[in-house]
């Protein structure tokens, strides 16, 4: 079931706005900045996830983390 | 469009449970910190919430961990599970292998993704037509 959708009046640089205008149409706007920001949100919250176990566990070795970023599929 | 780490159930336990899986831990970890890097995604097929989910109080960490909000389940559409099962066909598999399957699709429903498995020789033999799927064994 789709969520109630509450208005907002936002600013953001003309630039920023004419790119996002450009990318998703004056009709998909809304839709367009609404993934934007859940994107955000959710990436910052994967990132306090790993710092919180970092503090808590130690930090992931460099290894590790070199083997993960050479498995991604190419740009 | 998106890149999306698509985590299977071993991915999910190690992250939902950090302490208690060692070295599986540490490997999620760096796969989830680079995808954090990247800027990517992190989605659960729904298929795949099924393998890892028992039910009552035995679903604590995993609850713990969706309700964190880092990594949304992905709803099994009609495409998702029409492209399954063409994958299947394709790779000569019989449809045992239908979670593997729904977590390829899922995959390609991104520009890129990158697949996290405890056990990703039949995930490997679904995606091997599909550059933009790379999966890593935890």
């Amino acid at each position: 079931m789709a969520q109630a959708a509450e208005k907002l009046s936002i600013s953001m640089p003309h630039k920023l706005a004419s790119a996002a205008r450009k990318r998703a149409g004056r009709r998909g706007l809304s839709s367009f900045v609404a993934k934007a920001v859940a994107r955000e949100l959710e990436r910052e919250a994967l990132g306090q996830f790993l710092d919180e176990l970092d503090e808590t566990l130690g930090p992931v070795p460099e290894a590790a983390l070199r083997r993960a970023r050479r498995a991604w599929p190419k740009r | 469009m998106a890149e999306a780490l698509i985590l299977d159930s071993e991915a999910i336990n190690a992250l939902a449970n950090p302490t208690q899986r060692g070295a599986l831990a540490l490997r999620a970890r760096a796969i989830a910190r680079v995808a954090h890097e990247r800027g990517a995604l992190v989605r659960i097929p729904s298929p795949v919430l099924a393998e890892v989910s028992r039910g009552g109080r035995l679903d604590a960490p995993i609850n713990l961990f969706l309700n964190r909000d880092i990594a949304r389940v992905v709803e099994l559409t009609r495409s998702i599970a029409q492209r399954a099962g063409a994958l299947l066909a394709a790779a000569r598999m019989s449809s045992t292998h239908a979670v593997d399957a729904f977590v390829v699709a899922t995959a390609l429903e991104f520009e890129r993704a990158l697949v996290a498995s405890g056990d990703p020789k039949d995930i490997k033999r679904l995606a091997a037509d599909h550059p933009q799927v790379s999966v890593l064994e935890l």
